[in-house]
């Protein structure tokens, strides 16, 4: 059986942890500016996250509130932490950016922003983050709950030596989405009264 | 054990619409790349591609369908798959087949319409475009969709064992695709990643990848008894995925996922043979040779496909598992086109001629955005009867 040890939601304009909310603003403000709010207030020291398109924020933060980084010297490479990313939207938005660059009296292609055209991009920033160099997988689907996703999950758990994983689901569209970042590891002593990992699960999380 | 293994596929690419026209144009040395010039699809610079025919996509896909309900993507996946279904006697409604969708963008070139892209049109949505794949084929499962970048179509291979590994389905479909779009194109030039003259993998001249398009198809089943199965049958034997947890656009100046990954194959037997990715940009051929190299693989005969497809991003890693499967069973090795004069600071043994080989398993190795790298042993089935 895997649990779920830990989780946490970023929203509009929330921030949650195990249920609880550890950060919220006023509504009044944009979203890219609360992602920066919570960021600073979650005390990061990471200045890449200001490159990062706003998937890729959303999907950063919440994995930060769930595996903290008090000093970045602290981490070592992790190769047991497999990392596994769901989104219904892709990275549409940024595709919508990238394209209005390629117009004809407006024609300014930049790599920064093709590189977010791939939603995958995300895992690659939390690998970087976290030094995880194990198991990686980015899902489509258009609902977080996929059956399908879950036995995956639990599939690579019994074929390769991962002991733990971090589940993302990250969406983001025309300045609306929201992340949720699962800690999912082999149960144990330690978390053995913490949620299964399954369906029922996570539609009490969102 | 269980054992997965391949049971029919097809390719559907500038080079032939079945895998073994496209198999016998590579064994022949033909390329499916072209020149185009400035302003073709409206991209100010020239480029090179490998681009499928629309009037015969068009011709073929009215076999089986309205070609006016579909798009060009959706025509190549549905066709594609078609194509691998009917030479087998699977049944793609029952609800122990499942459909694995590989792609990385999907009918991007969609976004080009302003209506489309204003009201974020369902087709623009890569979840959308599997579901019209298995409703094609009156799948009732809901179809996966794997989007890992460049290893998207490896990735998918590696998800369809592990699915079939829970013993919940009889046969996966996997299904590699992707189109050469403007958004592609020029995303790949602003990088300059893109050389508007065809490829040279692993060459001291090389300058960079060209754009491929194709639709590819790998039908895999489980079996707990193989000796029921054909002699002459493939399996996967071991699979791994992993990250360099380095840079999000740039490969490992140490190999180290792609290290990872061949290592964590925990290989008994050297491969006969390895399917490099060889995209032929600068950093990406010299960080294989390096990994290559690290996993003391240096002297296998090495090829890259990329000068005969060029790159399919989400079908690459499905067109080129059919092609050396077949170079397998063929027992051959395949010139790796666009070699010259070796290019990378750790030399491997890139082939040179088509030719001969005895051969058993491959290796195949995929890298990609997001630091992903994944990593393929396939194996004749008779490797398991000796074993």
């Amino acid at each position: 059986m895997l649990k779920i040890s830990k989780y946490s939601v970023v929203a509009k304009y929330k921030a949650t942890l195990n249920g609880e909310t550890i950060f919220s603003q006023d509504n009044s403000e944009r979203y890219q500016d609360f992602l920066t709010a919570l960021y600073r207030n979650l005390k990061i020291q990471y200045p890449k996250f200001f490159k990062m398109d706003m998937l890729s924020k959303l999907g950063f933060l919440s994995t930060e509130i769930c595996m903290p980084i008090k000093f970045n010297d602290e981490i070592e490479n992790n190769y047991n932490t497999a990392v596994f990313m769901i989104c219904n939207a892709s990275s549409l938005d940024t595709d919508k950016k990238y394209q209005d660059t390629l117009a004809d009296n407006n024609y300014f292609p930049s790599p920064k922003v093709f590189v977010y055209t791939l939603s995958n991009i995300l895992l690659g920033e939390i690998a970087i983050r976290h030094k995880l160099f194990g198991e990686n997988m980015c899902f489509l689907s258009e609902k977080i709950i996929n059956q399908e996703i879950i036995d995956y999950i639990y599939q690579c758990f019994l074929e390769t030596k991962i002991d733990r994983s971090v589940v993302v689901w990250a969406d983001y569209l025309d300045e609306n989405g929201e992340s949720v970042a699962l800690i999912v590891e082999k149960e144990s002593e330690n978390n053995k009264d913490k949620m299964n990992f399954n369906v029922k699960s996570i539609n009490c999380i969102i | 054990m269980a054992t997965v293994y391949q049971i029919s596929h097809n390719i559907i690419s500038n080079l032939g619409f079945s895998s073994e026209e496209n198999y016998n144009s590579v064994y022949n040395g033909l390329s499916g790349l072209v020149s185009y010039p400035t302003n073709t699809m409206n991209i100010p610079e020239a480029f090179c591609a490998s681009i499928i025919d629309e009037n015969k996509l068009n011709m073929e896909f009215s076999n089986i369908g309205n070609r006016n309900n579909y798009s060009r993507f959706d025509k190549m996946t549905i066709l594609s798959a078609y194509s691998a279904i009917r030479k087998t006697n699977i049944d793609p409604s029952s609800q122990r087949t499942q459909f694995i969708l590989s792609t990385t963008k999907g009918n991007i070139d969609l976004l080009e319409n302003a209506e489309a892209k204003s009201s974020n049109d369902k087709q623009l949505f890569l979840w959308n475009s599997a579901r019209l794949l298995s409703q094609y084929f009156e799948n009732p499962n809901t179809p996966l969709v794997v989007s890992n970048a460049c290893i998207s179509g490896v990735s998918a291979q590696i998800v369809a064992k592990r699915l079939l590994l829970t013993g919940k389905y009889d046969h996966i479909v996997v299904v590699g695709a992707d189109i050469v779009s403007k958004f592609v194109v020029t995303g790949f030039q602003s990088f300059k990643a893109l050389s508007a003259e065809k490829c040279l993998p692993f060459d001291s001249e090389r300058k960079g990848l060209n754009i491929g398009e194709a639709a590819a198809t790998i039908i895999y089943g489980v079996s707990e008894d193989v000796s029921s199965l054909d002699s002459n049958a493939l399996y996967i034997d071991a699979e791994a995925i992993t990250n360099d947890a380095n840079h999000i656009s740039g490969p490992s100046r140490t190999a180290e996922g792609l290290t990872l990954a061949i290592k964590n194959l925990n290989m008994t037997t050297m491969p006969d043979f390895i399917c490099a990715h060889g995209t032929a940009t600068p950093y990406n051929d010299d960080m294989e040779a390096l990994a290559l190299t690290r996993c003391e693989l240096n002297k296998i005969p090495t090829f890259s496909l990329k000068g005969y497809f060029g790159h399919s991003l989400g079908a690459t890693g499905v067109v080129e598992t059919i092609i050396a499967s077949l170079a397998m069973q063929n027992n051959v090795v395949f010139k790796s086109m666009g070699y010259n004069k070796c290019g990378v600071s750790n030399p491997i043994q890139i082939s040179t001629e088509t030719q001969k080989l005895e051969s058993k398993s491959f290796l195949k190795t995929i890298s990609g955005f997001g630091g992903c790298n994944a990593a393929i042993l396939i194996k004749n089935i008779e490797q398991i009867a000796n074993a």
